[in-house]
């Protein structure tokens, strides 16, 4: 018998998004019309559905497009879009859709059945004569069956693939027109050519300088649970990347930006104080977190790395540099993703603990700056200073700081954006990288990340096989209670054997001026423009 | 002419200068004449090197406090009597990371013009003294190293070797070559022809003789005039290449560094971005300074 | 007939002079691709590859392959030298690893923006330098002078990220006369305008400062003012035209500052010129692109240099003569 599965996918956690989820919202009806102006911190770069991955480009896809699933941001859950409902074979094989009615995308065509099917295929297998590869959240050798009559999408996987309603939740699971998906590859990397049924069309776009989305005339199928079912309160948004952090900051206190996305923590402050807000959320996903890799040197041993687990102050650490739009890690996960649990007992500051670990690993000696020692060889640990988050340089430098105190020499490294990726993750002598960002599935994410089919960071190579066998069951527990469980464990396992040092529960942080109203973040912190407005 | 004669160089300095000054005698230039013409500005550039030297030997006699290790909870704190140039993002003191960070920024400087200097200096001598072939070869070298910019040709240099401190300061040390080979070269060319030298070859000197002899001590100021100037100069380019972030990882305090750091807060502390430029700008001026002195003096 | 035969020896001199001085140029361009083609190209480690091949490049795999091809690796690395060269000559610049554009559209689509700035910041250049430097030759307090004299110094050292963000905070975030993002026209080139200038007009004004200094003591000073000649014509008409003359030749060196200051001033103004495109190209080691913005600047730098060295024996006659008896002077010149 087949099992509705409305809904009950997700964790009934409430997602506790830090800070306020939305800013102030005014009283009455939000005003119609205006000009929103969205200051980014970088360059929106390919709009190539499959391909694209960037933070400011999943903004601007989140907006165009919509999904057939949506996961509501304040209570975890799923919710129907444009998919009206849902069923999935008790073997996980069989999934069926029902397509909501009248959808259509802005270039006047039907979002129907057919559409549908032929993006879920289309996402699953790529476009070999385009040279375009498989979205990496799906499941492959996907076959969609589609009947506009019934307005029904039968999808059968070839093995069970429990991640596949969240993945449906994802930026990059956002529905497109056949001419997106039948456009040269060129044309599907620029925005214009990205043709959604969302709630926003990209007017125009000049690479570096703006992007301007115009509200979508008559769209009607906002997820019912959104404060606005109809068409967006604003007129237009237009998306401006301002790199340079204290143009951007100037700019919106000059009035003349009315959204930024980064600010220093420290900057937060007075801007509040100034009658801004604040608006920033946790997505969905994992948290900010170390992989300590046992190749390292020092790192072999399990002392070592619960030591470290145990040496970071992340209490203090909050207080003194961030603000109330964050918190300490609490898990590999973060709080509000599906299977998600508190295991912050395993890795509490614990000084003395952790002293007497390295103590008993032979680090007694100290040399002359203080660090610890064993058979002369100091007690280093390489990294280098995370690329992609704004606060990594002080974060990083406080934690060294912490870390000196214990008598352990964190060395911090420096690189580019784009040498970052393949030089850091390359470098034999890195103890310890920063991952963890915001994903549509925890599963798919830690498989990704600790697999030894994904990037294996901990360089395990499947030699732990409970951690393999962990991971591996996931894919396909398609019964939510297995699942559940799997993932505890799996949080449990990373933690418990000195795998992963969990620092902080991720913040995209976002500023609003005072006449911005309703402006709010979905379940994987990006800005939903649909229900945001203007007063003046 | 050639572009090597006629087009002054990056910096003013290089600009070709009569050759009627080697008229006088070359005692004009030496030391003690250039101190008994130091004027009120000079003493006031000569007291900020001084600092400068002061800050590089013994960094610990301006400031007690530690440069890496802050005060958790004096984080971003105005400028006041403990801390005179106030506290940076992790509550560290940014006057003692300023004088902690001297020595890197200057060992910066110093390891570019070395460079410079070095490299710049030798090709100078060879293609003025030697001539012909050689010559030719060199200028056309200078002709490539003087048609990029500086910053622009640093940065080449700086993607070529990565990005770090010391290869900052390598890219612009080798973007500064062009400038010192040019100097020496017409330096070598203006003494070559004097009449003591041409005396002292037809005495029988031998070249390098000739060389050593005569043609270094008659452009020994010349050329520290340059250096000074690149030396201030370097601080300016291997800030911007921080500034750019091609530059010295953290937490080490170099200064350009400082002010790319002091960028993001500088809405809420403005201090961390305008005191570490006022202090490049400090420093570039009272080494440019003198500069001029010595040439100046040099030329009167 | 005689008359003749001298005159046409010397158009003869002077055309072979024309012709050396072209084929120097292209020596110097064509060096500059050579030399930084083999810094940027042939390191160990095959920078173009790792670049492509990162799971970190935005490039879609596909295109990554298609580059790879097109760059021909596998070859030696003089092969892919002549294989780039004999692109170059078809005005085939190759395509960004990042991208995919081709670098020739970047370059056009940066340099349609640089230049309008460029050209504002070359006129601030030499309107800010002849104002210092007319005011430290000619200003009738011996304070007021010293202290003009003190500014070609002043803005060397003044690092240029840090006069934009003064501007920006002042007219844009505090005036609110020019907006920090926007495309206002001409009005948005200003403060950045302003900016190069203030950084680049360091060098030119030291040498007007030299030149007009120079030309102030020129006898002929004291024989317009034997005549009865004004102060102000003398300082304006005469010792200006005659000291300016010799700062003609850093036009080129100028060009080229003001290209290389815009990475900077246009990353602090949020420009997407020439200046930008330098910035990301380097900040993402994207060689092809550098590769053709140096190439770009440096071309800039030789032809600007080429062309006021042609015409310059025309603006000043002194050269002429300068040319006929200082062979002597500068004889390893000459024979480069």
């Amino acid at each position: 018998m087949n099992r509705r599965h409305l809904a009950a996918a997700v964790t009934a956690l409430a997602l506790a998004l830090s800070g306020c989820a939305t800013a102030a919202t005014g009283s009455g009806a939000p005003q119609d019309g205006g000009t929103l102006t969205y200051l980014d911190a970088e360059i929106p770069t390919s709009a190539q559905v499959q391909e694209s991955g960037t933070w400011q480009t999943r903004a601007l896809q989140q907006n165009v497009t919509d999904r057939l699933v949506y996961r509501n941001a304040e209570t975890g859950e799923l919710e129907p879009w444009v998919a009206e409902s849902w069923e999935v074979a008790p073997d996980g094989l069989t999934y069926t859709f029902v397509i909501r009615d009248g959808v259509t995308y802005s270039d006047g065509s039907a979002l129907d059945a057919t559409s549908v099917a032929r993006n879920l295929e289309w996402q699953s297998a790529g476009d070999a004569e385009k040279g375009t590869t498989p979205n990496a959240q799906f499941p492959s050798g996907l076959t969609a069956r589609a009947d506009d009559a019934t307005r029904t999408v039968v999808v059968t996987l070839t093995s069970p693939y429990a991640p596949f309603l969240n993945v449906l939740t994802s930026w990059s699971a956002g529905l497109v027109a056949d001419a997106t998906i039948d456009a040269p590859k060129e044309e599907q990397q620029r925005f214009v050519h990205l043709i959604g049924s969302g709630p926003f069309v990209v007017e125009s776009e000049e690479y570096g300088k703006e992007i301007v989305l115009v509200r979508r005339e008559g769209y009607a199928w906002a997820p019912p649970s959104s404060p606005n079912q109809g068409e967006a309160h604003l007129a237009k948004v237009v998306v401006i990347p301002v790199l340079e952090d204290s143009v951007r900051l100037g700019t919106l206190r000059a009035g003349e930006g009315d959204v930024i996305r980064y600010v220093q923590p420290s900057e937060e402050k007075g801007l509040v104080d100034a009658g801004f807000h604040v608006v920033a959320g946790t997505g969905v996903g994992l948290s900010n977190q170390w992989f300590l890799r046992s190749s390292a040197p020092f790192l072999d041993d399990v002392r070592v790395r619960h030591a470290l687990q145990r040496l970071i102050d992340r209490d203090t650490i909050v207080d003194t540099l961030y603000t109330d739009s964050w918190s300490p890690a609490t898990s590999v996960l973060a709080p509000g993703t599906f299977g998600y649990q508190d295991v912050s007992d395993e890795f509490a500051f614990e000084p003395d603990a952790a002293a007497a670990l390295l103590d008993e690993a032979g680090f007694t000696q100290r040399d002359a700056d203080g660090y610890r020692t064993k058979g002369g060889q100091r007690l280093t640990v390489k990294t280098y200073i995370d690329v992609y988050d704004n606060t990594a340089k002080s974060l990083f430098q406080a934690i060294q700081q912490q870390l000196k105190e214990a008598g352990i020499d964190l060395q911090l490294n420096e690189l580019d954006y784009s040498t970052y990726w393949a030089t850091a993750f390359k470098d034999p002598e890195v103890g310890f990288l920063r991952v963890g960002w915001p994903h549509p599935d925890p599963s798919r994410g830690l498989q990704q990340y600790y697999s030894k089919d994904g990037q294996d960071l901990l360089g395990l190579q499947g030699s732990d096989a409970r951690l393999q066998e962990l991971l591996d069951a996931q894919t396909a527990a398609v019964d939510d209670a297995t699942r559940q469980d799997l993932l505890a464990q799996t949080q449990q396992h990373l933690v418990e054997q000195g795998y992963v040092v969990p620092v902080l529960d991720d913040s995209q942080v976002f500023v609003t001026a005072e006449r911005v109203e309703g402006f709010r973040l979905t379940d994987g912190a990006l800005p939903e423009f649909s229900t945001t407005s203007l007063t003046q | 002419m050639s572009t090597l004669t006629t087009s002054p160089g990056p910096s003013p300095a290089a600009a070709r200068r009569p050759a009627e000054r080697w008229s006088a005698p070359p005692e004009a230039g030496s030391f003690r004449a250039l101190v008994a013409r130091l004027g009120p500005l000079d003493h006031v550039a000569l007291a900020v090197v001084a600092f400068l030297v002061l800050a590089v030997v013994a960094p610990g006699l301006l400031t007690s406090h530690d440069p890496l290790h802050g005060d958790g909870t004096l984080v971003l704190q105005a400028p006041s009597a403990a801390h005179w140039f106030g506290t940076d993002y992790l509550g560290r003191d940014l006057f003692s990371r300023i004088v902690h960070g001297t020595v890197r920024t200057l060992l910066g400087s110093a390891v570019a013009v070395v460079i410079g200097l070095g490299v710049g200096t030798l090709l100078g001598l060879v293609a003025g003294y030697l001539g012909g072939v050689v010559d030719a070869v060199i200028s056309r070298l200078v002709d490539v190293l003087l048609s990029i910019p500086g910053l622009l040709l640093s940065m080449v240099v700086v993607v070529a070797l990565g990005f770090g401190a010391l290869n900052a300061a390598v890219a612009v040390g080798i973007a500064s070559i062009a400038a010192f080979t040019r100097l020496m070269r017409s330096e070598v060319l203006t003494v070559k022809d004097l009449p003591f030298v041409e005396a002292s070859h037809h005495l029988g000197g031998s070249r390098a003789h000739v060389l050593l002899r005569h043609i270094l001590p008659n452009s020994w100021t010349a050329v520290l005039s340059l250096t000074a100037l690149q030396f201030g100069l370097s601080i300016i380019w291997i800030s911007s290449l921080s500034f750019l972030g091609y530059g010295a990882p953290p937490p080490l305090p170099e200064w350009g560094l400082l002010v790319a750091e002091g960028r993001e807060y500088v809405v809420s502390s403005p201090w961390l971005t305008i005191v570490p430029g006022a202090v490049i700008a400090a420093s570039v001026l009272a080494i440019s300074r003198l500069s001029r002195t010595i040439k100046e003096g040099s030329a009167a | 007939m005689p008359e003749r035969t001298a005159s046409s020896d010397r158009t003869a001199s002077e055309r072979a002079y024309v012709v050396r001085r072209v084929g120097q140029a292209l020596l110097v361009i064509a060096l500059v691709y050579t030399i930084v083609f083999f810094t940027l190209f042939v390191l160990p480690g095959d920078p173009v590859e790792n670049k492509l091949t990162s799971p970190q490049n935005p490039l879609p795999p596909s295109a990554a392959e298609a580059l790879l091809r097109y760059y021909q690796l596998d070859l030696s690395p003089f092969a892919q030298f002549a294989v780039g060269l004999g692109r170059l000559v078809r005005g085939d610049l190759g395509f960004s690893l990042v991208s995919g554009k081709p670098v020739v559209d970047l370059l056009a689509q940066g340099l349609s923006d640089t230049v309008v700035l460029a050209a504002l910041a070359f006129v601030l250049t030499v309107g800010l330098s002849l104002a210092i430097a007319l005011t430290a030759v000619f200003a009738p307090w011996g304070s007021l002078r010293s202290l003009a004299a003190s500014v070609p110094v002043l803005s060397i050292s003044a690092p240029s990220f840090l006069v934009g963000f003064l501007l920006l905070t002042v007219f844009s975030f505090q005036l609110g006369w020019v907006s920090s993002i926007r495309d206002q026209g001409l009005a948005s080139y200003v403060l950045p305008a302003v900016t190069l200038a203030i950084a680049v007009n360091g060098p030119l004004s030291q040498v007007l400062v030299q030149g007009l200094t120079k030309a102030r003591r020129e006898p002929f000073v004291d024989v317009l003012r034997a005549k009865g000649v004004g102060e102000r014509r003398i300082a304006l008409g005469h010792v200006l035209r005659n000291g300016a003359v010799p700062a003609v030749t850093m036009l080129g060196l100028i060009v080229g500052e003001l290209f290389a200051g815009a990475v900077v001033v246009e990353t602090v103004f949020s420009r997407t010129g020439l200046g930008f495109v330098t910035f990301e190209s380097v900040r993402d080691q994207d060689t092809p692109v550098i590769l053709a913005v140096v190439l770009l600047v440096s071309t800039l730098y030789v032809l600007v240099n080429l062309v006021t060295d042609l015409l310059y024996p025309r603006l000043d006659p002194r050269i002429v003569r300068r040319t006929a008896t200082g062979r002597r002077r500068t004889p390893k010149a000459a024979v480069a």
